[in-house]
């Protein structure tokens, strides 16, 4: 079938111009007809990842009509995409690391921290055939990070330090956290440390086991905050502190229904429900404190520095009079 | 024909049980390469929901309104560059400077000027378009016979009217394949695209399948992108069928 004879009085000629217009309108309306839909600027475009870290989200979204009229959560793949969109004004919130919130403080984007996603809820995972029993066994082997902006990436760093290694004997490579389980797999990383679910989906593929997780080693672990544009913050007060207010209430129901939590979440995300059943009802993660506090903050900062992620601490702009 | 059609039914069916054997008799597990059934089913699924038409319409949408205008613009600044010795010995080092930079490289760069959404990708297809296009076009002038300027000249053509009647039909041959070409390209920037620069379209499907640890969903999505490159590539062969194009073939 050639679709340039179809029209009998028409040559092919005049008939391919005509078709390619024809095509142009065609795809604009499918498209505006069938993903268009209409942002309304009152609504708040909030930034996140499909990670336990910020399953607040999806909870809320599922269980409180605010976010249902409100709220449009943008889901991200990896964190430079996000941090991209942070600069660029696109988001009015972001669930963002937190080392990642305080250098992009540092370059002077106009962000607060308002809250903290959850506690605890990393894990640093070693292959089984990896041969490591302690840490001891970490030299001269590979582990993936998320990204070098991470506390995943320092709380690595910092059990490395603990006890007595260079941190250049353990060779460092960044990895998307979707890519770990499998990488591991195929015996091209000897371990990882990552924010669940990947963590758990270690133990569940049957290659790896939790070596430490995050408590164990970072007591209080804080993995990703809530970040807020300032000018956001400016022109939609009430509604973001609203936001913000049911968030940290959905961190009280979520303690007292994980499984729910879970399912809500797994289904949310796209990721498979056992998985983040296990990881929450392990209870590995906190959803309760998560207020943030201006001394946390600043230590992380230090330590950015000690690690050479950040020349100086930048003043941390904290908001937390939501409450 | 009848002998294609067979022989391209006979390998297909055969890469398809090579496929099946392979993954079964070494039992590679479902998260390092899907079961064709599993993919079968996956792409039934999302054929059902309608994110399968959405995703593909998406795409298709950015690429047709960047490669649209890459064309819009790159064909006719091509052919005046083409005719104009000056402007194009001023042009050519920037537009050969900036024709190998991989329009993924510009990614960062799309974000923060556009955001989120169409926009990004559209520029993103548009710079992976124009500069082979104009490039293309370019050349495909300079190939002219010198005879057909000659007698157009003869016949008191100027302006407007000899780039009309002489210069682009005469270059058309060469820029419907540059068109060719440069589509594809357009086709295969748009999946990386989209799995950084936007939430929706194929290439965002094969990334959310992946971080929802789906491999038959994304082995499914690159089946689908591999079908609309086919057609796309059959519609515009069409174009180099049409008579005001195949002369130059003939002559050859």
């Amino acid at each position: 079938m050639n679709p340039l004879k179809l029209f009998k009085n028409i040559s092919p000629e005049a008939a391919a111009p005509l078709l390619a217009l024809l095509w142009l309108i065609v795809i604009t309306l499918l498209h505006y007809g069938v993903t268009g839909q209409t942002h309304t600027k009152q609504r708040l475009k909030v930034g996140y990842l499909p990670i336990t870290c910020h399953l607040l989200l999806p909870v809320a979204m599922e269980r409180d009509g605010f976010f249902k009229e409100n709220v449009d959560p943008i889901r991200f793949s990896s964190w430079p995409d996000m941090i991209e969109s942070v600069k660029g004004n696109e988001l009015d919130c972001a669930f963002i690391l937190a080392p990642i919130a305080i250098s992009l403080m540092d370059q002077s984007v106009p962000v607060v921290i308002a809250l903290l996603g959850h506690r605890n809820g990393t894990g640093l995972v070693v292959a089984k055939n990896s041969g490591i029993s302690s840490v001891k066994d970490f030299v001269g082997k590979t582990f993936a990070i998320p990204i070098r902006y991470s506390t995943q990436n320092m709380a690595l760093l910092m059990l490395l330090g603990k006890n007595g290694i260079a941190v250049d004997k353990v060779n460092r490579v960044e990895l998307p956290p979707p890519d770990m389980p499998s990488a591991l797999a195929s015996n091209s990383i000897d371990g990882y440390i990552v924010g669940e679910p990947y963590a758990t989906q270690a133990l569940i593929m049957g290659k790896g086991i939790i070596f430490k997780n995050s408590s164990d080693i970072w007591p209080n672990f804080i993995s990703s905050l809530l970040i807020v544009n300032k000018d956001s913050l400016s022109k939609k007060r009430k509604l973001i502190d609203r936001f913000i207010r049911g968030l940290k209430r959905q961190g009280k129901w979520i303690e007292a229904n994980r499984k729910k939590a879970a399912d809500i979440g797994a289904d949310f995300f796209g990721l498979n429900r056992d998985l983040v059943e296990q990881v929450l009802t392990a209870r590995r993660v906190s959803y309760l404190d998560i207020v943030p506090r201006q001394r946390e903050l600043d230590e992380i900062g230090k330590m950015m520095v000690q690690w050479h992620l950040l020349k100086k601490v930048p003043k941390i702009g904290i908001y937390t009079s939501w409450q | 024909m009848a002998m294609k059609k067979a022989g391209f039914v006979m390998v297909f069916l055969l890469v398809l049980f090579f496929w099946q054997v392979v993954t079964a008799v070494f039992h590679v597990p479902e998260y390092m390469f899907p079961r064709p059934g599993d993919v079968a089913l996956a792409l039934w699924q999302m054929a059902k929901s309608g994110r399968l038409f959405e995703s593909s319409v998406a795409s298709l949408f950015r690429v047709t309104w960047g490669f649209y205008l890459a064309a819009a613009t790159a064909i006719p600044l091509g052919l005046f560059l083409g005719r104009k010795r000056l402007f194009r010995h001023m042009l050519n080092p920037l537009i050969q400077f900036l024709r190998p930079i991989s329009p993924l490289a510009w990614i960062p760069i799309a974000l923060m000027w556009f955001g989120i959404g169409d926009r990004p990708a559209i520029f993103l297809i548009f710079l992976a378009s124009f500069f082979p296009l104009v490039v293309s076009t370019i050349s495909s002038v300079l190939n002219i016979r010198t005879t057909y300027l000659r007698v157009a000249e003869n016949f008191g053509l100027k302006g407007i009217s000899l780039y009309t009647r002489v210069i682009l039909p005469a270059a058309l041959p060469e820029i419907i394949t540059a068109i060719r070409i440069t589509l594809g390209t357009a086709w295969l920037v748009i999946v990386a695209a989209e799995m950084i620069a936007v939430k929706s379209g194929l290439g965002y499907l094969i990334i959310d399948a992946r971080n929802s640890l789906r491999m038959d969903m994304v082995v499914a999505g690159m089946i689908v992108i591999g079908v609309i490159g086919l057609v796309l590539d059959f519609l515009v062969r069409l174009l180099e069928r049409l008579p005001s194009i195949e002369w130059s073939r003939m002559r050859r």
